[in-house]
């Protein structure tokens, strides 16, 4: 089997796990792409949306269309770290020995919903961010290695926004793209209506493998990023930072935090998956254009001038995307 | 098993060619950096032919006000410009992985032919590379190179046919029509000048056809037309000026050549030969009262010559050995005639026929040249106002108008003949009797001489600056019953200044006459206080 093989199974696979997905996911197209893409760079994702939008289906949906364990955590004001981890908890032998045993909390999975995360304790928040970021949990002395491939799928409410907890930057920073659940159209809220009042909704099949989707990873991370496509995603990314040269006169005025290094990373990751998703084995400037939204956006600060005047990050995004040439002096 | 290259269209991935997916890649982009590369090259030479046309034009147009000849300066500055436009071009050339990426970028490519090229250059042989290499050319490159980066004309090539219209413009158009003249209202000097130099012109061809003079009748034509324009309000004062000038000096020309024409004619008064003339012909002719060469001729061709003629012959040769100039050709023939024998004698009276006529064209070309002064002199022109009250302004017509002078009194010639110098008068032009208004403004002016002694003395003076006077003293020559013309001395010794100063710097139209009248007040307070006169300072 030769590579470029590899690249058409991989695709194939791929397909087949979006065809999954799409028995009973309407829409959402993009947002699928993006979890997809997230699944392959070995990220995590956090998704915004109003309530009813599909976000909680969507990642149940795609844990049944994957051969991985999946868990689930409803995040509410009264969660504890340990809820989330696990913790220590007294047994007692068959010889009536007591000792502490560690029981793994809802974070030893593979793929982990964390529902309506921004509505924790910051500290409880905070308890995902070495699995996150290490993939293991540290209780007491002892490191508990989590399970590969691990995935965080956070989901947060922008309304509702009273007695919650926004994330800190620096958890926002640990997930690699921040995707934006937005409504259906007229043809896709039919299909909704049609799927979900009728029929039992379909079952959806385990198609991908938890040994195919490292394998995919390993074929991601393979994808081919020239020199001066690369410059591209540094050039987008320094663009975000005010001090900045290649920084826009908006950017400049409205930001105070641009994307850190994460970003850059981020973005090159996501470009690399979606050169794969279509059958390349190079990055495109337009797979890096792609990935730039979803990547930044929950990376980039505004200062309190953008947020007083309502500037939205998204169109800052898309001005440096816009505006970030792609090519110098040629 | 087919290969993956069986399915691409492009010229390099013919499933017969045996070269590899890297030859393949090297091959494509080593095209299309050759075909790049030349585009580049037409495009900067576009633009070297813009800026060299433009800079042509520009200098086509210096060159002609310059009479400096253009085209092959034109030729120049566009060789230049498009030889340092290429060279920049080539200084700038792209580099195939920059190729790479605007093929790319041309092709929608997708970055599959930078990046393989990138991949291929940077780390030689690999497995990703060699992937990267069968990628970028299952991507379908075009068979054409050149389509991907075709010679084209860019926006300089389009704007250089007007740079070569500007070109075109600057080397044909004529310099002195280049300004549209504004609306503006005759100068009432200007016009009148214009019509008495127009009458001037119209006279003297007139003479001119009857003593068929052809300079003259020329000349008579060009003062008429230029009269003509002067009083059609066509020209400004300053163009009127111009125009003058350039007459002047046309005219000087025309009576230097046509005296020069008389040069060898051995016969004749002293100093004929050098173009210094008068009327002939007439009872003015300096051979004596009845000497008239050409009449001489005519009859001679005829038949023979009368004994009057022979008579004043003689006459004029007894004249011209008393005056110390005897011409022993003349002698002979005359003694040759006496012997029937006149072939000498024709050509001694065609020499002086010929001298004679080169007179009447210096006579009459002197008469045109004073009226075009008295014009440029009419319209405030500061040099010939200063040139004609200053010694040049004699020239070299002096002796030609003490001939007239002395015309009606031949014993005051022949005195000044034997004198031998010029210096009877100290302002022979205002003798010119060519215009009577010359003689009358003449007349007119503030410097009248005093009686002395030995005659009538001018006595001009002068304030050179604050406490310092100037005062100079003039005899001029009292000859009862002609016109009396004084000698301002004073005025002559500032006449270089004031044109110095007046073309050195530049004044506005009032402060010239201001200077001119200044200077001309210095002669004036000399006259009105001749109790200061008698020396300087």
């Amino acid at each position: 089997m030769n590579d470029d093989t590899e690249v058409a199974l991989g695709r194939e696979r791929l397909e087949a796990l979006r065809r999954q997905i799409e028995r009973r996911i309407v829409g959402h197209r993009d947002l699928v792409n993006g979890i997809l893409a997230c699944l392959l760079s070995s990220g995590h994702v956090l998704l915004e949306g109003v309530p009813g939008l599909g976000k909680t289906l969507l990642v149940k949906t795609l844990s049944d269309a994957l051969h991985l364990e999946f868990a689930r955590i409803q995040f509410t004001p009264d969660l504890m770290p340990a809820d989330i981890i696990g913790t220590q908890v007294v047994m007692q032998d068959d010889a009536g020995r007591r000792h502490f045993q560690f029981q793994q909390g809802p974070v030893f999975t593979q793929l982990l919903l964390a529902d309506e995360i921004n509505r924790a304790t910051p500290k409880t928040q905070s308890a995902l961010l070495e699995a996150m970021e290490e993939k293991h949990v540290t209780v007491g002395r002892t490191a508990h290695v989590l399970q590969e491939p691990f995935m965080v799928l956070a989901t947060q409410n922008p309304i509702e926004m009273e007695g919650t907890y926004p994330l800190p930057e620096a958890q926002l920073d640990r997930f690699l793209l921040k995707l934006n659940a937005t409504y259906p159209d007229a043809g896709e809220l039919a299909q909704i209506v049609d799927r979900t009042t009728g029929a039992p909704m379909p079952a959806v099949e385990p198609v991908v493998s938890a040994g195919e989707v490292l394998k995919l990873r390993e074929l991601t991370r393979s994808v081919a990023v020239a020199g001066h496509v690369r410059d591209y995603a540094i050039r987008m990314v320094l663009a975000t930072h005010p001090g900045s040269a290649e920084a826009t006169p908006r950017v400049r005025r409205y930001v105070r935090h641009g994307a850190s290094p994460r970003g850059v990373q981020a973005i090159v990751l996501v470009a690399k998956a979606l050169a794969l998703f279509a059958g390349r084995i190079s990055v495109s400037f337009d797979d890096l254009a792609a990935a730039a939204p979803p990547a930044l956006r929950h990376r980039i600060l505004l200062n309190f001038e953008g947020e007083a005047e309502g500037v939205s990050v998204e169109d800052l995004i898309a001005e440096v995307v816009r505006e970030t040439p792609t090519v110098r002096d040629i | 098993m087919m290969s993956p290259l069986s399915t691409s269209h492009g010229f390099w991935l013919r499933p017969r060619d045996p070269l590899s997916p890297r030859e393949r890649l090297r091959q494509a982009v080593g095209d299309l950096t050759r075909a790049r590369r030349l585009q580049v090259l037409v495009d900067y030479g576009f633009v070297g032919l813009l800026i060299g046309l433009g800079i042509a034009a520009v200098a086509v147009w210096v060159a002609r006000m310059m009479h400096v000849q253009p085209w092959p300066l034109a030729g120049a500055v566009v060789g230049i410009a498009l030889v340092l436009a290429l060279a920049a071009g080539w200084w700038r050339r792209p580099g195939m992985l920059e190729v790479a990426i605007s093929a790319d970028l041309k092709l929608k490519l997708k970055q599959r032919l930078s990046t393989a090229w990138e991949f291929m250059t940077a780390s030689g042989d690999g497995e990703l590379t060699e992937r990267l290499a069968v990628q970028a050319v299952n991507a379908g490159l075009p068979d054409d190179p050149g389509a991907v980066f075709p010679l084209r004309v860019n926006r300089w090539g389009w704007l250089a046919p007007l740079a070569a219209t500007a070109l075109l413009l600057a080397s044909v158009v004529e310099l002195d029509r280049t300004s549209v003249p504004a609306p503006r209202a005759p100068d009432a000097r200007v016009v009148s000048e214009g019509e008495r130099l127009g009458a001037f012109g119209r006279a003297m061809q007139e003479r001119a056809a009857r003593e068929r003079l052809p300079r003259s009748a020329r000349q008579g034509g060009e003062l008429e037309r230029l009269g003509a324009r002067m009083e059609s309000g066509a020209l400004s004062r300053g163009q009127a000026l111009g125009e003058l000038r350039r007459m002047e000096v046309t005219l000087d020309e025309e009576r230097r050549q046509a005296l020069a024409e008389t040069d060898g004619a051995g016969s004749g008064p002293r100093g004929a030969g050098k173009g210094q003339g008068s009327p002939a012909g007439d009872k003015d002719s300096p051979y004596g009262s009845g000497l008239n060469p050409e009449a001489m001729l005519d009859r001679m061709n005829r038949g023979g010559l009368d004994s009057a003629d022979l008579r004043a012959l003689t006459r004029y040769q007894q004249d011209l050995a008393g005056s110390g100039a005897a011409d022993q050709r003349l002698e002979k023939a005359l003694q040759s005639r006496r012997a029937e024998a006149d072939d000498a004698l024709r050509e001694i009276l065609q020499n002086l026929a010929l001298v004679e006529r080169a007179r009447k064209e210096g006579r009459e070309l002197g008469r045109a040249r004073e009226q075009v002064l008295r014009a440029r002199e009419n319209l405030d022109d500061a040099q010939a106002t200063a040139r004609g009250r200053g010694p040049r302004a004699e020239i070299d017509w002096d002796d030609d108008e003490r001939y007239d002078r002395d015309a009606g009194d031949p014993e005051s010639a022949r005195a000044d003949a034997r004198r031998g110098d010029g210096k009877g008068l100290a302002d022979p032009r205002s003798a010119s009797r060519g215009d009577g208004r010359v003689a009358n403004e003449r007349a007119q002016s503030p410097y009248r001489p005093e009686p002395g002694p030995r005659g009538p003395v001018l006595q001009p003076e002068g304030e050179l600056r604050e406490g310092e006077s100037h005062s100079s003293h003039a005899r001029l020559p009292a000859r009862a019953g002609r016109p009396s013309v004084e000698s301002v001395e004073m005025a002559s010794e500032f006449a270089p200044q004031v044109e110095e100063v007046l073309s050195r710097e530049h004044y506005p139209a009032h402060y010239k006459e201001f200077i001119r009248r200044y200077f001309l007040n210095l002669s004036r307070g000399a006259r009105g206080a001749p109790g200061e006169a008698g020396g300087t300072q």
